[in-house]
């Protein structure tokens, strides 16, 4: 399935060439959950702090489904 | 019955006709009506506070610091508690032992759901426990969390504005911009908690993308909470600006809203 990501704050470092909010595809396996993806992308689980699945705040073991658009936030962004 | 809704935490209670909504500071209680039949002090309430809870500290802190504020607060004891689970959230319930002089009884829980805490306080005079804690429970019982809520009004910028809040010169919350035709400003009571739970959960459904967060209280030495936020090209600052007429600022202060277009 494809599913849509964009990137936040310090997070944009694990995508070459983005910036904060800009999306970018990604092909993911059939019932891939918001984890599979975050582990996928190499970014520690620790730094994804808040998960939207197509703009509401859903938690990291939520499945995805396709065409769903996936926002990946840290702990604290900004200074 | 009556449907509340709790815009700012993001949460709905239903409860019978006879019972009243009433805020209190920052919390929300709930209560027969007392122009109705009970109009005696010894009436039951129900109680419920909100906490932004974005560290995601796990539940057994939140309940010891709770139950450790509620000791102190009336001198009570814990006789242990149990897990609790209600509306998709997790947490922890009790009976509270009051002194033996107070005639009342005392039941709390806490309940965790994403970055929300809910603080519930159940407390009756024992002889209307029959009547009452049935009602109580069933109010407990409707909890709903919400993730859409209709009505919302924004900004001319189309950002999301709590309710109650209205705007004001900017000059009047920060006195020293330069340049206050590029700044909008809103005031009004709401604690800085439940305005960083508002804003997170509608910034996004009013398709604004959050590109950065400070919350407030974090490691950052701000002072405030700050969003910083894109719509297309669009590109504004938001500030959750804490006051507090005691000197005292925490997690519940209420705050006005700053808005610096870019």
């Amino acid at each position: 399935m494809h599913v849509t990501v964009k990137l936040f704050a310090t997070l944009v470092r694990f995508k070459e060439g983005t910036r904060a909010g800009r999306p970018f595809e990604m092909e993911l396996p059939e019932s891939a959950t918001v984890k599979d993806l975050i582990d996928m992308l190499k970014i520690p689980p620790e730094e994804t702090h808040v998960v939207f699945i197509n703009n509401i705040i859903e938690e990291h073991l939520s499945k995805l489904k396709d065409g769903d658009v996936v926002g990946l936030f840290p702990p604290v962004g900004g200074g | 019955m009556t449907v509340f809704q709790q815009i700012l935490w993001g949460y709905e209670l239903t409860y019978p006709e006879h019972w009243a909504h009433q805020p209190v500071q920052d919390a929300d209680a709930f209560h027969e009506d007392m122009d109705s039949e009970n109009e005696s002090l010894e009436f039951g309430q129900l109680v419920v506070r909100g906490e932004w809870n974005w560290e995601r500290k796990p539940i057994k802190p939140l309940w010891n610091q709770h139950i450790g504020l509620m000791a102190g607060m009336i001198g009570a004891k814990e006789v242990g508690s149990a897990p609790w689970k209600l509306g998709g959230a997790i947490g922890l319930e009790a009976e509270i032992v009051l002194p033996k002089k107070d005639n009342r009884r005392l039941w709390t829980g806490i309940l965790t759901h994403d970055f929300r805490v809910l603080h519930f306080m159940v407390t009756h005079p024992k002889e209307i426990r029959e009547t009452f804690e049935p009602v109580a429970t069933k109010v407990i019982s409707s909890l709903r969390f919400l993730y859409q809520i209709q009505g919302i009004k924004t900004s001319r910028e189309g950002i999301p504005l709590p309710p109650g809040y209205e705007a004001v010169d900017p000059k009047s919350v920060l006195t020293d911009i330069a340049d206050p035709q590029n700044w909008r400003a809103y005031s009004g009571t709401a604690g800085m908690g439940a305005l960083q739970a508002f804003y997170i959960r509608e910034i996004p459904l009013h398709n604004w993308d959050m590109e950065e967060y400070v919350p407030f209280p974090s490691s950052s030495e701000l002072g405030f909470a700050r969003l910083q936020l894109r719509r297309r090209d669009l590109k504004v600052t938001l500030g959750i600006m804490p006051y507090d007429p005691s000197g005292t600022i925490t997690s519940s202060s209420p705050a006005n809203i700053v808005i610096k277009i870019a």
